[in-house]
């Protein structure tokens, strides 16, 4: 089977994956005792008149698959509405959606940082006291409530030597803004790509060589990406040992010793057969930071997805919820795309 | 953790620390300086926290049951260990601080587990047996404050004999649960709109009955009770007099208290309104969230809401309190205290009880940190005041906000007509110079400062701002009547379609008649504007007049011209092109309900749409840049009318 096929029939596959993704996310929020209609209106005195509105607006009198299909269409159809702040969902996702996109690039690097080159020694040092303590670290890593790493990270890194900055979060200049927004506008095709990729600050203030607010980019989610790297690198470091161990052990690796290859090349062919689960497990890794952390993005005050959809999920807010969720889905299942078309570049044995 | 570390780094000049994190942060060490914890338990707050008890429920329709739980209940341990000594002992719905406090006949339910078994044990003499009822305590997720008192009910109140349980629900089902009296026991708390003890009044004491006619009279002899009322239903003694309540009638016989003059009250039920708000009461709204039911006392709840008199007010008030006390209709925890808490580089901070400190007005000295605040390349130095806060403001449209946050960005963004200075309690003149009552006190007439502009940051204009823009703006905020928003507190009290527009000539005529100015305690009858001005000590220009015609006599009616829904906006920036089409129609001002026309109900309004996002500025600051979730930036208003101000205060031109 060709790549186009192989990529046609998982195209296939998208819509019945999102759609089956957004409505058990919607019977969930939906089976949630309660009246999500009296949360989006706050704690004080009710007006019915008021309430009985937006909850007609909101099809809360309809039956549950009236309701989601509400919603579904007025999402795809761009018009859904967060009802506490009266804006499209959709604004409100494109303006943290690019918050999250640089947290969860940070976080990757980090995370590829500390757990490929550990998961390496542990696995050339096999059984020895690297590779106890790498293991140790993968295990803590995995037990540490986020939240204890998060709070001493912050209190090390910034209350104590203000390595970084808690608040806000670094823009381009008004000027950049306005020149991306003015080329998305004006080229039909590389427009909207521009615009998009300028979108995320980080990249944004680098088309226009503002390289200041990239180094402040980095200052400021620095922290957060290394609390992310420290977390999840030490499971990272794992599958990079146990696989690159296996490989080492395979036939073809027996071979190319006999043949006297050199050890830096025997062990450059068993890495790059090591990575298939490695870069599987790091798709799905960065897919989960694309998706929001919600934790470090409340920890380290960060406005991006994961934050939006804590909040959205505190007061029931239906609408973000599901636009969230069909963001992540969508998310999902590109990133696994990715992946797959990726074993093909890594491992030539692999084709579709 | 944030907040926490901001402030603790020095970033944020104040900061919202909750009472469990108190003592990780007080005294820290900054620059030389140090964060301030100060508890001045001497201020008391209105904020209060409470036990609801289901009074619709068995075993809650029983008062001593109530009295023995209230007796049961460990209020010291929550005061001090769970508060951390921010809440400080509270006996009465209307709290410290408050017109109509009393302490006078209020019992003060202290721990007193003997006396709670003693009310039980004389209970079960009459054959009530505790073992037979569940009791289920309910709270909010992530209040570890609540869980933290929940689990002491359940302990305290078990050894009474009742089976006790807790249960914790989302915010959004603990709403609903309290709403609609679906639960046994709930915690929570309230923070009061206005500075009035209507808010506390009805929502907590009003048992949901309206009446049809409602009548007061004074020092009625004992003998002549009976010429007012069929029945004597409660007889309260207060401090000055005795409050008798009963339905309007004659051949009522006195047989209470004596001493004091009397104070009768008659009422005529309106049982059809009454029944429907019993059928399927809604706590808040159409019932008070005891959901308890007494007519008698719900008629001086409703009386003092109309009662000029301030003698008989806080007679009428005291009474229903009493009762309310008395009969432990609810549990009440504690009372907030004012908590100072800041850099002690910050001076002259201040905490209205119910506004907010205008940020023009603090200061901080020379020598105050000075920090990156990772926002916009901002230093915080001196010259910049950085608030670390909770949560994001729903909306910056002050006709739909109802929240903390919002209300605070409001005032330091919008004028209103008047305002409270520092933590006075007497409203103040802010647009309006000065102000009048009809006789019969359902006319207020409001004189709006000359020479006001808006400013609006968005577009770099400036909009003049005269009294059709007040009414236009108190009167938008009733016409979209959005979802959660505080409008009744206009559409209660206000026809706000009757109100209009005067220009000073029609005012004058108004005047000749003689109208009542009320200011910092006193009272005159002015008949000229000059005598007007001059009442309030006004010598500058005016720009019109602004009379709200009021449905009934409301004597904390100037209160709620403090709040963030009275914000003055400019009509012109709200309406756009249909302005002046709309000033036209409306004949300046004297029909608002020619405005109709322009701004719909609900969210889909776009006067809403365009000030929900982009507010304009009345008052000291403009909002000149946010992110939501992460910051909002706040800049002098140099357009701001007192401007001047800033240059007596700090010698600061902006």
């Amino acid at each position: 089977m060709g790549l186009a096929r192989f990529l046609a029939r998982r195209a296939a596959t998208f819509v019945p994956t999102v759609v089956g993704v957004l409505l058990i996310t919607y019977i969930i929020a939906y089976s949630v005792p309660g009246d999500p209609v009296r949360a989006w209106v706050g704690e004080k005195l009710l007006n019915p008149e008021a309430l009985e509105r937006i909850r007609e607006k909101y099809r809360f009198n309809a039956p549950w698959y009236e309701q989601f299909t509400f919603f579904v269409t007025q999402l795809l159809k761009a018009e859904l509405e967060d009802p506490i702040r009266n804006r499209n969902v959709f604004d409100e996702i494109f303006e943290r959606f690019p918050v999250t996109v640089e947290l969860a690039i940070v976080g990757f690097i980090f995370l590829v940082a500390i757990g490929i080159p550990l998961g390496i020694i542990a696995a050339i040092k096999k059984d020895s006291i690297v590779d106890f303590f790498v293991r140790v670290f993968a295990l803590v890593g995995s037990s540490l409530p986020a939240f204890v790493l998060y709070y001493y990270l912050i209190l090390a890194l910034f209350v104590y030597t203000r390595t970084t900055e808690l608040a806000g979060v670094p823009l381009p200049s008004a000027q950049c803004r306005a020149m991306i927004a003015s080329i998305a506008q004006s080229y039909p095709y590389v427009g909207p790509v521009v615009g998009a990729v300028g979108s995320v600050p980080m990249f944004g203030a680098a088309m226009c060589g503002e390289f200041g607010v990239v180094a402040e980019t980095f200052r400021r989610l620095y922290l957060p990406g290394l609390a992310l790297g420290l977390l999840n690198g030490g499971f990272i470091a794992r599958i990079v040992r146990n696989s690159l161990l296996d490989a080492l052990s395979s036939e073809y690796i027996l071979y190319a010793k006999a043949r006297g290859l050199s050890k830096l090349r025997v062990w450059g062919h068993a890495l790059k057969n090591a990575l298939v689960p490695v870069v599987t497990v790091l798709g799905i890794n960065f897919g989960g930071l694309l998706s929001g952390a919600v934790i470090a993005e409340r920890a380290f005050n960060i406005p991006g997805m994961g934050r939006l959809m804590y909040e959205a999920i505190t007061r029931a807010n239906f609408p973000v919820i599901i636009a969230c969720t069909f963001l992540f889905a969508i998310i999902y299942v590109t990133v696994n795309l990715v992946v797959d078309i990726l074993y093909a570049v890594i491992d030539p044995r692999i084709r579709y | 953790m944030t907040r926490i570390s901001l402030y603790k780094a020095g970033v944020a000049d104040i900061a919202v620390v909750t009472p469990a994190r108190w003592k990780d942060v007080n005294l820290t060490p900054v620059d030389g300086h140090r964060l301030l914890l100060i508890i001045d338990k001497e201020k008391p707050r209105l904020t209060i926290q409470y036990v609801l008890l289901n009074t619709m429920r068995e075993p809650f329709n029983i008062p001593e049951v109530r009295q023995a739980l209230a007796y049961a209940v460990p209020y010291g341990t929550i005061l001090d260990q769970i508060f951390g000594g921010l809440y400080t002992e509270l006996h009465t719905i209307v709290p410290k601080g408050m017109f109509g406090y009393t302490e006078y006949g209020i019992v003060k339910y202290e721990f007193n587990e003997a006396k709670a078994r003693e009310i039980i044990g004389k209970l079960k003499e009459r054959g009530f047996d505790p073992g037979k009822y569940s009791i289920t305590v309910i709270y909010n997720l992530g209040n570890t404050a609540r869980a933290q008192i929940a689990a002491l009910l359940q302990n305290f109140w078990t050894r009474l004999g009742f089976k006790v349980f807790v249960e914790v629900y989302s915010w959004p089902e603990f709403l609903d649960r309290v709403d609609h009296f679906n639960y046994d026991v709930a915690l929570i708390g309230w923070i009061p709109d206005y500075l009035d003890p209507d808010n506390y009044l009805m929502p907590f004491v009003w048992g949901g009955a309206e009446f049809t006619e409602l009548k007061y009279y004074k020092d009625v002899a004992p003998a002549d009770v009976g010429k007012y009322v069929s029945k004597v239903e409660r007889a309260v003694e207060t401090e000055k007099f005795i409050v008798v309540v009963g339905p309007k009638g004659t051949g009522a016989t006195y047989t209470g208290p004596t001493g004091k003059p009397i104070i009768v009250v008659s009422y005529v039920l309106d049982e059809a309104k009454t029944a429907k708000n019993w059928e399927k009461p809604v706590a808040f709204v159409t019932i008070g969230a005891a959901g308890w039911k007494d007519v008698p006392v719900s008629a001086l709840v409703k009386l003092s809401r109309m009662v000029l008199d301030p003698e008989v007010r806080a007679a009428v008030i005291n009474a229903a309190v009493r009762v309310f006390n008395n009969e432990a209709v609810m549990i009440l925890l504690g009372q907030a205290v004012t908590g100072r808490n800041y850099g002690s580089w910050v001076r002259n901070m201040y905490y209205p009880l119910t506004a907010f400190a205008r940020y023009d007005l603090v200061w901080e000295t020379p020598d105050a940190p000075v920090r990156d605040t990772g926002v916009l390349g901002i230093k915080n130095d001196p010259q910049t005041m950085v608030i670390a806060t909770i949560g994001w403001p729903d909306t910056f449209d002050p006709a739909k906000s109802y929240e903390s946050f919002g209300w605070e960005i409001f005032w330091q963004v919008y004028s209103k007509p008047v305002t409270y200075r520092y933590e006075e309690i007497e409203p103040e003149p802010e647009l309006a110079v000065a102000w009048a009552f009809s006789e019969d006190a359902t006319e207020l007439y409001f004189v709006i400062r000359g020479g006001v502009v808006a400013y609006d940051p968005w577009n770099g204009k400036t909009y003049p701002i005269d009294a059709t823009d007040v009414l236009f703006s108190c009167w938008r905020v009733v016409r979209l009547n959005l979802p959660g928003s505080a409008a009744w507190m206009f559409s209660d009290f206000i026809d706000i379609n009757a109100s209009t527009v005067l220009t000073e000539e029609e005012f004058k005529q108004e005047l000749a008649k003689g109208l009542i100015a009320v200011y910092r305690g006193k009272e005159r009858v002015v008949r000229s504007l000059d005598e007007l001005l001059n009442f309030f000590g006004y010598k500058g220009p005016t720009a019109g007049v602004v009379k709200f015609k009021l449905y009934f006599p409301y004597p904390p009616i100037l209160h709620i011209f403090t709040t963030a829904i009275a914000s003055v906006i400019p009509m012109e920036y709200a309406l756009g092109d249909k302005y002046q089409a709309a000033i036209a129609e409306s004949n300046n001002g004297k029909n608002p309900s020619a405005w109709a026309k322009y701004v719909i109900p609900g969210e889909d309004d776009p006067s809403y749409r365009l000030l929900k996002d982009k507010p304009v500025s009345t008052g000291p600051y403009y909002v000149a840049d946010y992110k939501e979730g992460s910051y909002i930036l706040l800049k002098l208003n140099r357009y701001y009318w007192n401007a001047t101000l800033w240059e007596k205060l700090y010698g600061y031109k902006p």
